[in-house]
């Protein structure tokens, strides 16, 4: 544990001089009013059958000033482990991420499954930091659905490490509304082979609100496939940022990996920021990215209302099918239809 | 070729090994040649910068801004966020100055210096251009202001050019004889302090050409330079300006090869080019420079500032690029979308092998409405090189109607090698239209099979195809180019394939 | 011409064409579209496509509009639909005595007025059925009347998709994405019948159709045609006035009608070209 002033902690936060973090300056967001820089916060967990939870230490080294300060503030680090083999029915649910640092261990062992659920979403002015550290064992699976949905002028960033043995399986899906700046990160080390990812993603954001969807895959095994599509729909003032990484080593041959980032901007104020990356040191594989920013087709526009459809009309439908895109793949019908539930509801 | 490289199954072994027989003289340009020089004394101090100014007889004005630069320079630090690594380099033990010594200066070709012709033979220079050297009746219209290290030695067919009011001489002489010009546009669209090499560059530059189109002129001839390097250790500083006045059309052939070396050599030019209303300005080179023995030894370090103002409306900017040489390349040839409805395009063939690490890639700054960019990068990486493409496309608020596409495509040959690729995309308004497609793949086996089957070598098969991943941009080059072109993309995988 | 007798049982869901008509008959009955001295300009006024250009469709009939490439054929097409980026500078244009240049292009579907596209939009992500239902329910409650349940939807597209031969999974999969030309062609035409327009532009629909799907694509059409009805068919092609016989045959050349006849004239046209007419 460790004890400090927030203008202290603010003084370690990174900052747009820092490559990683040049389009969303935490710094600059953060003020001592923001609530939780110095505390922890004890998510809420509801557990299925099978699952236990302990207090724990923290179990991978740091990755980046942002975990480290989450485990630094936050007394305990959550313990979740699913035992070998089991295929736990139900997801777990976790809220209450607000307010404060929190820290979390998920182990999945050997062949077993779990669908994790998180809300992150809280009351106004909050500061919140999240570091979950994930270890998927061989042949597990972990499906990951994250909903952020702040006020405008809360502070939020929440950082996975995901560490990956040899066939299993990571499915994430997350949807963003943005906040006075939402950094959502997710750093998937493939360590074996024949792993399969799938991180997609959806933010929707309006006023002056800010998302960063930031990605960095790491890929050691071979015939791993990581698939990986992120849609982005802004409009007002707000900003949307992309980050992507696939880094391919030599040793991962037959790596299959996409890389996929589509932006819809709706007014002339907004800002889209983006930069898919590909470092490749192995030959026999096949690497892709594609980056589309612009508005909606206007001849397909001319189309739809050629046909009857008002153009408010034919713009929302345009752009929620733009975004469910994103989550054409899960396969949960429930889950599925909630997150597009809140898509269509903010297009409303 | 290094031996460590690992050999795939699918490849005649033997094929390998006698290309690897052939790579001792594979730098078929690396030899020396004794012409005397005149050295300024080793190392760089404001007294150095003074002397070179002082040598070339400088206005005060740009012997001003050469020592305000080289204050700039001594604060700035050299960047370090480019793929790149190679030994620290010691810019004191370096000759700033060199040109060969001036007899009467050349009237006609048959005074120039032998040796140099010489060299120009040995470099292989298309015949086309020889006739133009020796001034044949009826050669083709080429004109080559040539570079011989530092001094411009040659310039051909300055009278057909005059005759359109087209200036296409050495950027010292445009300092002498249009002082106006280009202190109008000098350092207009690459500012003095831009970044550590084109800092040094504008304390130490040594020299370059200088073109002007005046208003609705069609230049009647492409424009070519040859560059060559030649002095030991001597860095070179070159500086190109070219200003297309309103309607007019400039094609410029920029290419270059350099000799063999144990030293490294460093190279920090920079290039501007100013488009004024409705111009048009095609820039093309072949960059062929004396990449290290296959350890990666030796070889040009080639830092260079190229970038386009497009800066009137209707203009046009087109950078098409065929990089095989140097050891380290750090360059983003770019343009500046400024005027409404202007164009900024960039072509570039980067080859990559033995020990070569080249990072480039463009900038393309939509300002004005309208604006259109096209981006098309083909990297073939082998042996054990990385290669980066490092591109920026942003969008300015008023940037209304601003499209670029951008296609990049990585070629990886062999497992010890790297292709990465980083593209920047900002957009600041809604009627922007951006689209980024970037693969990264290998030489089909498949098709590698096919063209076998059909009877082509290994040796051939690889070139033929990666002629073909290459394609779109081998036809952006002039004609003249084109086809050394493709023989350059074939001899630069020579003992690659794997 | 061969009847297209099941088609006609499709009708009795939803709406039917009588019902309509009722709310939207035309007030002069013998004009349905009056296009008069029109001048349309591109590109913010950079070109001029049509000029002086007059052409009236009574209801009931079929009109033909030929001419060579470029002439401005679609670019009619587009004017009478409101697309952005054509300029009417002079003229007007009248559809059941309703100034439709005022309208927005969705006002104008609604008024019964249809255009098949001679190049269909792909519409990624919106599966057709959910499109089309969307265009017909926006349609009929524009004009006051029920919207057609889900159920009743799903029996009425998959008959009129029966009828043209359309395979009920390419309905489920985003619109036009990745159907061949043939395909995107004839889904346009089976929007048209179940749209039922009033009024309906073909634009180069033929282009493209093998001879069965033409034979299919003119049934569809002559089921349509009706004393309330009337059409513009542009296309380059005799083959298809054999199937739906035009009461007239107009050439668009150099911004205008250049010459009208009657049917047997675009047999004359196949055969000498449009030289003699072209301005
Ligand atoms: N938006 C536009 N901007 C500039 N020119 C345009 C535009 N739309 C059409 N044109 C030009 O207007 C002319 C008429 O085009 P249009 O598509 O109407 O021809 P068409 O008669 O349908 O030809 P086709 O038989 O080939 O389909 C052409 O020269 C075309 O290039
Ligand atoms: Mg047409």
């Amino acid at each position: 544990m460790i004890h400090m002033q927030p203008d202290a902690v603010i003084s370690h936060f990174p900052h747009k001089r820092m490559e990683a973090w040049k389009w969303t300056d935490l710094r600059m967001s953060v003020s001592e009013e923001h609530m939780g820089l110095t505390r922890a916060v004890t998510p809420r967990l509801t557990l299925p059958d099978g699952v236990s939870c302990s207090p724990g230490n923290r179990h991978h080294g740091s990755s980046g000033v942002m975990p480290t300060l989450a485990a630094g503030f936050a007394p305990v680090c959550w313990n979740i482990r699913v035992p070998t083999g089991l295929n736990v029915q139900g997801p777990l649910r976790i809220d209450n991420l607000s307010g404060g640092h929190a820290c979390m261990f998920i182990r999945v062992d050997k062949g077993a499954s779990l669908d994790i659920e998180e809300y992150h979403q809280g009351p106004d002015r909050r500061f919140s930091n999240m570091d979950l550290q994930v270890h998927l064992a061989e042949g597990s699976r972990l499906r990951r659905v994250v909903v952020q949905n702040d006020p405008g002028n809360a502070v939020r960033v929440a950082t996975a490490c995901i560490a990956a043995e040899k066939h299993s399986i990571l499915e994430q899906y997350m949807l963003s509304f943005g906040g006075a700046l939402s950094r959502l990160e997710t750093r998937l080390y493939s360590e074996g082979e024949g792993i399969e990812a799938t991180m997609n993603g959806a933010y929707l954001l309006d006023g002056r609100r800010h998302t960063d969807m930031t990605g960095h895959v790491e890929i050691a095994g071979s015939h791993c496939t990581v698939r990986q599509s992120v849609k982005g729909v802004v409009t007002d003032k707000s900003r949307g940022v992309f980050q992507g990484k696939f880094h391919v080593k030599q040793a991962a041959q037959h790596t299959d990996a996409r890389m996929r980032h589509d932006a819809l901007m709706l007014s002339d104020t907004t800002e889209v920021r983006a930069r898919p990356e590909l470092e490749i040191y192995a030959d026999d594989v096949a690497c892709a990215h594609g980056n589309t920013i612009g508005a909606l087709d206007e001849n397909v526009l001319f189309y739809m209302r050629q046909r009857g459809i008002p153009q408010a009309r034919s713009r929302s439908m345009l752009t929620e099918a733009f975004v469910a895109e994103a989550f054409d793949d899960l396969d949960d019908a429930a889950s599925k239809q909630s997150l597009l539930t809140r898509v269509q509801e903010w297009l409303a | 070729m290094n031996a460590d490289v690992k050999i795939k199954d699918s490849i005649d072994r033997g094929t390998v090994d006698s290309v690897r027989a052939l790579e001792a003289d594979r730098y078929k340009y690396g030899f020396d040649s004794d012409i005397d020089q005149e050295f300024a004394p080793k190392g760089l101090n404001a007294d150095i910068v003074r002397f070179i100014s002082e040598k070339k007889n400088e206005p005060e004005w740009l012997l001003g801004l050469r020592l305000q630069a080289y204050e700039r320079w001594l604060e700035m630090e050299e960047p370090t966020w480019a793929n790149t690594d190679y030994p620290e380099i010691d810019f004191q033990d370096m000759y700033y100055y060199a040109s060969p010594v001036k007899k009467e200066g050349p009237k006609s070709l048959d005074e120039v210096d032998p040796d140099i012709l010489a060299v120009y033979n040995r470099l292989g220079i298309s015949l086309k251009e020889q006739e133009v050297l020796a001034g044949v009746q009826g050669a083709p219209k080429v004109a080559v202001d040539a570079v011989f290290d530092s001094v411009s030695v040659v310039t051909t067919f300055k009278k057909e050019l005059a005759k359109q009011g087209v200036i296409f001489c050495s950027f010292s002489e445009a300092v002498q004889d249009h002082p106006d010009l280009v202190r109008r546009y000098m350092g207009s669209v690459v500012p003095m302090s831009d970044n550590y090499y084109a800092t040094l560059n504008n304390a130490v530059f040594s020299d370059g050409s200088f073109v002007y189109i005046p208003p609705g002129v069609r230049c009647p001839m492409e424009l070519s330079t040859y560059f060559r390097m030649n002095a030991q250790g001597t860095g070179q500083f070159e500086r190109t300006l070219i200003i297309a006045d309103k309607d007019s059309y400039v094609s410029y052939l920029e290419g270059c090869t350099a000799p063999m070396r144990d030293e490294n050599q460093l190279h920090a030019a920079i290039v501007e080019i100013v488009a004024l209303e409705g111009a048009e300005v095609k820039y093309s080179t072949v960059q062929n420079w004396w990449p290290g023995d296959s350890e990666g030894k030796g070889g040009v370090y080639n830092f260079v500032t190229k970038r386009a103002d497009c800066r009137g409306a209707n203009s046009k900017v087109s950078w098409t690029q065929v990089e095989t040489g140097s050891a380290v390349t750090w360059k983003y040839p770019s343009c500046i979308l400024r005027g409404d409805n202007s164009q900024g395009e960039f072509y570039s063939i980067a080859i990559t092998n033995g020990c070569q690490q080249a990072d480039t890639g463009t900038k393309m700054i939509h300002l004005g409405e309208n604006t259109r960019s096209r981006i098309i990068s083909k990297g073939i990486s082998a042996g054990r090189s990385n290669q980066t493409y490092r591109g920026l496309v942003s969008s300015h608020k008023k940037a209304r109607g601003a499209r670029n596409f951008t296609q990049c495509d990585s070629l990886l040959i062999g497992d010890q090698c790297g292709a990465h690729t980083v593209p920047y995309v900002e957009s600041n308004t809604a009627s922007t239209q951006f689209e980024h497609e970037a693969t990264t793949s290998r030489l089909s086996d498949d098709r590698l099979f096919y063209c076998r089957q059909r009877g082509l070598s290994e040796e051939d098969a690889v070139a033929l195809l990666v002629n073909g991943f290459c394609r779109e941009v081998l036809q952006e080059l002039p004609m003249e180019f084109a086809v050394e072109a493709q023989n350059l993309v074939a001899i630069s995988l020579e003992g690659s394939v794997g | 011409m061969q009847a297209f007798p099941k088609l006609s049982e499709a009708w009795e869901f939803g709406i039917n064409l009588g019902k309509h008509d009722e709310t939207l008959q035309s007030k002069d009955e013998a004009l349905m579209l009056k296009i008069n001295n029109l001048s349309v300009v591109v590109n913010n006024g950079e070109a001029t496509i049509l000029s002086g250009f007059n052409l009236d469709v009574p209801a009931g009939e079929v009109h033909a509009i030929m001419g060579p490439n470029g002439a401005g054929k679609s670019t009619l097409s587009y004017v009478l639909t409101g697309r952005d980026g054509y300029d009417v500078t002079e003229g007007s244009v009248t559809y059941r005595d309703e100034n439709l240049l005022d309208m927005e292009p969705e006002e104008r579907a609604v008024a019964g007025l249809f255009l098949s596209f001679q190049y269909p939009l792909e519409i990624p992500g919106v599966p057709t059925l959910t499109f089309l239902r969307t265009a017909l329910n926006a349609q009929l409650r524009a004009r006051g009347q029920e919207e057609l349940s889900a159920p009743d939807f799903m029996k009425r597209a998959r008959s009129v998709a029966k009828e043209l031969r359309i395979k009920p999974d390419m309905l489920k999969r985003p619109l036009n994405v990745g159907f061949s030309g043939g395909e995107k062609k004839r889904m346009e035409i089976f929007q048209m019948l179940l749209l039922e327009p009033a009024f309906i532009v073909m634009d180069e629909t033929d282009s493209g159709l093998d001879i069965d799907a033409l034979r299919v694509v003119a049934d569809g059409v002559n089921a349509l045609r009706s004393p309330e009805r009337g059409m513009l068919i542009i296309t380059h092609y005799q083959r298809l006035l054999d199937y739906i016989v035009p009461n007239k045959v107009h050439v668009l050349a150099g911004g205008k009608i250049a010459v009208s006849g009657d049917a047997d004239f675009a047999r004359t046209l196949e055969a000498d070209g449009y030289d003699t007419y072209a301005a």
